[in-house]
């Protein structure tokens, strides 16, 4: 045990050097022992989860506790006699008190405050607000009778004593019928909208703070009391303390609470519907799986409460006793609208006031219609399509996965026992990895449901290497699955590490010149992006195609469609367009097994040419694959949506925008339908139907696609990843094509500063934001800044692109352009010639080119050189299309 | 009342694994802390919250002639001085538990359901047992959380009375935090076990 402790603290102390992103697959990595490793990633996980944990020292805690002992010896507390503490919690304590000089016949209540902010502003706030807080005189509020700051500088209030129990315990413990929960619950909200009258918000609703006296009396207590706690700086959540503890309790805060949003009577309206629920269904709506700061304010921000009537607690005697199902009955339709209603996470989309909120309570009582559900329906579609995107996506992925494993097991019915047992451990892998954690089952808690698909797969991935560490074969075999479930979601670096473990594997075990490591090796080009390491594994996987099949085979045409697109990807779009006309040929040749490798041939040759201009090429290319893919997949087959949004690009570059619309439309139904809506592929359709509006001039239809996009793949990505910064780009260039300058502007700045910090910082991509900012203070006027933003961009891509590539060109013809406009004609002059010949040189960039050449003819003319602006005005075109 | 005498001559007498010199130091400086907290708190200075360490220091002073200790001394003295105040803590969160649980409050939870002063006080008393589990692991890793948490000592005090790197008293302390924070963490089922 000891040497195992040991083993696991040296292990930890290494593991927290490194990155903290790192850390996990480090430790995976410098261990085998599955023991010790799981020790050392559980405490990995407790210390980033572990927060504020242990870092205040005790002194806080030694203040309370003795102080709570102190009083009770002192017994005295300014002109009060303490009788005896009865509660005690965030804000401070409550004693039941009487007056010294007996001037009050009467018990009351006296609360200090715990000074969380400076004593000195606090007690001036109380002592203006008091006076408006003893102005409240309802038969359900309890009486402020006297407030003050005691010698020790602690401010406390005297109240009413109430001796009473918080309404749900109330109505629990009587089994309240629901009608008489409601009645109640009215005489709460008739006085609450007393104080909204008075200008006076609770903020702080909460069943502790509204109690039921013996004879069924209900009192509230705390009006206004937690706006003077929260510190005058309105813009720190109300959750938050300087302390790190919890002012307002996080299960009853409202959203614009943890955001630290300006508080009104709708927090009001949202805490009286927290109320209901609790009071209807016996639990409230949110759950916080840590209660971290940034936790609360994402499940109060974010999580939509489920309805009610779905929500019924299941461990309550009163809910037991009432029927469940009868409950969830009486609850269905109108009072799940009213709470989700008074739930709404937008302050504006709640209830206008509490007297309507109680108008539709009062309603639904008399079996008249209620307000609420207007717009409820598209509001809850609306809000479900996004929080369930994954699980819709998920669920077309597990379904490919048991594809495949049902493939497996009949192929391998075929072969030997062993081998059969094989196919059940497969299939009991997949069964554990799709059941603990479930992150789709809406049922789960909903801490488990914030899985991510990606984390989900890597918990996968660690299970496959544990748990088939001696069985190589198949642990290769899912590693290929758990790949292309990586790529589908967008994750290329993460299939890469797995196929390249797969090439390794397969050049051990088959040799180099073999049909295993030379499909892995595809699969791994496949996902292979980055340029200066790549070249020679697109050369390689095509030689060893080569002498290991002939020329001619399909293995060998598979590898040079590879290749093929490769070139084409990297400017040499003739040299990519002979590869793959070549695989075509070799493929459509050798016969319907390979239909799929014929079909991607086509596509990616279609799409050259298509670049290429060749527009009959690429329309007859592309019809061929159409008509074999939707002969194997049928028409709405996602994978036919892949060959539906080539056709698309084919008739835009026809000019027909109609029908190219028209089809992107059809890509992002199918997408739609069976990937539902939120996939990335669908995303991608929507970014590229986007891109067509814009075309089109239609930039505020296109910005609201964008925004759209941007806002499910923040959530669903997360913000730094790179589909969702270009969704981010997108949005900005909308925007800043409808001339609102102002609004672009941070836009950019935040993608530049996302692309920084997300790709490594040789990405040529780093660079485009800032090549819109150019062209936005182009707009603006602002030349100088104009030219700062295009010398930056133009030095990053001039170091990590090649010499001479196009897209180092625009941004050098972009400077150039700048520095015309200042009159700086010496250094303009070479850059923009430079640039306009390297267009020329380049295919694919015509427009670029064109706006490169006008730039190169109006230098020379301002520059009165007309003899070298006709020169360039008249130069053909280098290609001659 | 302790002279600074007495203590001065305990302190320099302990050598190491003398349980018996602190037996008897223990309660001398349990009883000087006690009476510091209590000085304080009802001299109702206006800050309201305790620094442990002042408390740990101002004891020291109070208690030692530093002309006479050396820094083994002074390192000694904070840690048993970490120790009693967290024995101090402790005493008092049990207190509070136990009245708790006697039911001697009126039902009457103005604030939250959970109350912040009683989740303190459970804290503290799973901290304890936590602590105690964590010594039979690795001793250092208890005494780096007592001297930090309780004792509100420096890094560099730490290192001092613990004579080890400053580097070494910071590992520790991310590993003993990592590890209760584990064991005492809400979500976590063995927490709720109640130990």
């Amino acid at each position: 045990m000891t040497t195992d402790w040991d083993r696991i603290e040296a292990l930890f102390d290494a593991a927290m050097e490194q990155p903290d992103a790192h850390r996990a697959d480090w430790v995976v990595a410098s261990c085998d022992d599955p023991e010790i490793r799981k020790e050392v990633l559980d405490l990995i996980d407790a210390d980033a989860r572990a927060g504020q944990f242990l870092e205040t020292p005790a002194g806080l805690y030694a203040a309370d506790l003795i102080r709570s002992e102190e009083i009770d010896q002192v017994g005295r507390l300014g002109p009060y006699r303490i009788v005896r503490e009865v509660g005690r919690g965030g804000m401070g304590a409550v004693y039941l008190a009487e007056r010294v000089d007996g001037q009050f016949d009467h018990q009351v209540a006296v609360k200090m405050l715990r000074p969380h902010v400076a004593n000195d502003s606090l007690a001036r706030r109380f002592l203006a607000e008091r006076q408006i807080l003893a102005g409240l005189h309802h038969p359900n509020i309890a009486r402020l009778l006297d407030g003050g700051v005691s010698e020790s500088g602690t401010p406390y209030f005297v109240m009413d004593f109430i001796d009473g129990i918080p309404i749900d315990t109330y109505c629990d413990e009587n089994a309240l019928s629901i009608d008489e929960r409601l009645r109640l619950f009215l005489t709460v909200c008739e006085a609450v909208s007393y104080a909204h009258h008075q200008l006076i918000v609770h903020r702080d609703l909460k069943p502790s703070n509204i109690l039921v006296t013996g004879d069924g009396a209900v009192k509230l207590l705390d009006f206004g009391i937690a706006k003077l706690l929260q510190t005058e700086d309105s813009t720190t959540s109300a959750v938050e303390t300087g302390t790190g503890q919890f002012l307002l309790t996080p299960e009853y805060a409202s959203p614009e609470q943890v955001l630290g949003h300006p508080i009104s009577i709708a927090s009001d309206v949202y805490q009286l519907g927290l109320l209901l629920y609790r009071l209807l269904t016996g639990i409230l709506p949110h759950r916080f799986s840590n209660r971290s700061l940034t936790d609360i304010a994402r499940v109060v921000s974010e999580v939509e409460p489920s309805r009610p009537s779905a929500s019924i607690d299941s461990g309550s005697v009163w809910t037991e006793e009432y029927g469940r199902e009868k409950l969830a009955k009486r609850i269905r339709g109108d009072l799940d609208a009213i709470i989700l209603k008074a739930l709404r996470k937008e302050p504006g989309g709640r209830y206008e006031s509490v007297d309507r909120l109680a108008q539709d309570v009062r309603h639904h009582m008399d079996g008249r219609p209620v307000t609420a559900h207007t717009g409820s329906v598209i509001y809850r579609v609306r809000k479900f399509a996004r929080r369930n995107r994954w699980q819709v996506a998920a669920g077309f992925l597990f379904v490919m996965l048991l594809a495949g494993y049902a493939a497996t097991v009949t192929i391998q019915q075929q072969r030997t026992a062993r081998e059969r047992d094989r196919a059940k451990e497969y299939a009991t892998f997949l069964t554990d990895l799709f059941s603990s954690p479930d992150p789709f089952d809406a049922s789960s808690p909903a801490d488990a449901r914030d899985v991510t698909v990606r984390e989900f797969m890597d918990t996968g991935v660690e299970r496959l290497r544990s748990r088939f560490a001696g069985d190589d074969e198949l642990r290769i075999s899912l590693f290929e699955t758990i790949a292309k479930v990586y790529e589908s979601l967008g994750y290329p670096e993460k299939a890469r590490d797995l196929y390249e473990e797969m090439v390794t594997f397969a050049m051990d075990r088959h040799g180099e010149r073999s049909a295993a490591t030379i499909e892995a090796l595809q699969f791994l080009v496949g996902v292979t992006t980055d340029s200066t390491a790549a070249d020679s594994l697109f050369d390689t996987q095509l030689d060893l195609a080569r002498e290991f099949e002939g020329e001619t085979g399909p293995l060998t045409a598979r590898s040079l469609t590879l290749y093929g697109r490769w070139l084409a990807e990297n400017g040499k779009f003739d040299a990519g367009v002979a590869a793959l006309d070549e695989a075509v040929t070799t493929l459509r040749r050798a016969g319907p097994e390979h239909a799929e490798a014929l079909i991607g041939a086509l596509l990616f040759s279609s799409r050259v040419h298509g670049t290429l201009n060749r527009i009959g090429a690429a329309d007859s290319l592309i019809t061929e694959a159409y008509a074999l893919r939707s002969s194997v997949s049928g028409d709405d087959h996602p994978s036919t949506a892949m060959i539906v949004s080539q056709l698309a690009i084919v008739a835009e570059t026809k000019g027909d925008l109609e029908a190219a619309e028209r089809l992107k439309r059809e890509v992002l139904r199918i997408f739609g339908e069976s990937l539902g809506d939120h996939h990335s592929y669908t995303l991608g359709a929507a970014a590229n139907l986007s891109v067509l509006l814009g075309k089109t001039g239609r930039y505020h239809e296109a910005e609201e696609m964008a925004w759209e996009i941007l806002s499910t793949r923040e959530a669903y990505l997360g913000p730094q990843h790179p589909e969702t910064i270009g969704a981010l780009q997108n949005t900005a260039t909308y925007i800043l094509r409808q001339g609102r300058l102002e609004e672009a502007l941070p836009l950019f700045l935040d993608a530049h500063a996302r692309y920084k910090a997300a790709l490594s910082p040789d990405h040529p991509i780093i660079a485009y934001p800032l090549l819109s900012l150019t062209d936005l203070y182009l707009q603006l006027g602002d030349v100088k800044a104009a030219e700062s933003y295009a010398r930056e961009a133009s030095a990053h891509l001039g170091r990590v692109l090649p010499e001479g590539h196009p897209i180092a060109a625009v941004a050098a013809s972009r400077l150039g352009e700048t520095l015309m406009k200042q009159s700086m004609f010496d250094e303009a002059e070479p850059l923009l010639v430079t640039s306009f010949e390297h267009l020329r040189d380049s295919q694919g960039y015509e427009v670029y080119q064109e706006r490169a050449r006008e730039r190169v003819t109006s230098l020379y003319t301002v520059m009165d050189r007309p003899e070298d602006a006709e020169r360039y005005r008249s130069m053909p075109s280098e290609d001659g299309r | 009342m302790t002279k600074p005498s007495d203590v001065t001559q305990l302190l320099t007498s302990y050598r190491v694994g003398d349980r018996s010199l602190i037996d008897e130091l223990f309660p001398l400086i349990y009883d000087e802390l006690h009476g510091i907290a209590h000085r304080i708190l009802s001299n109702e200075r206006s800050d309201h919250t305790l620094s442990t360490t002042e408390l740990v220091h101002e004891a020291y002073f109070k208690m030692v002639d530093q002309r006479r200790v050396g820094w083994q001394d002074r390192a000694h003295f904070f840690a048993i001085a970490a120790q009693a105040m967290r024995r101090i803590l402790v005493d008092y969160a049990r207190r509070r538990n136990a009245k708790k649980r006697g039911g001697s409050l009126q039902r009457l939870p103005l604030d939250e359901n959970t109350l912040a002063i009683d989740l303190q006080a459970g804290l503290l008393v799973s901290l304890d047992a936590a602590l105690d589990q964590l010594k039979g692991l690795n001793e250092r890793l208890a005494q780096v959380v007592d001297l930090r948490f309780f004792g509100g000592l420096t890094e560099e005090e730490m290192a001092e009375v613990l004579s080890v790197s400053a580097r070494t008293v910071r590992r520790d302390w991310v590993k003993a935090r990592a590890w209760l924070y584990r064991e005492l963490a809400p979500d976590n089922p063995k927490s709720m076990e109640g130990r």
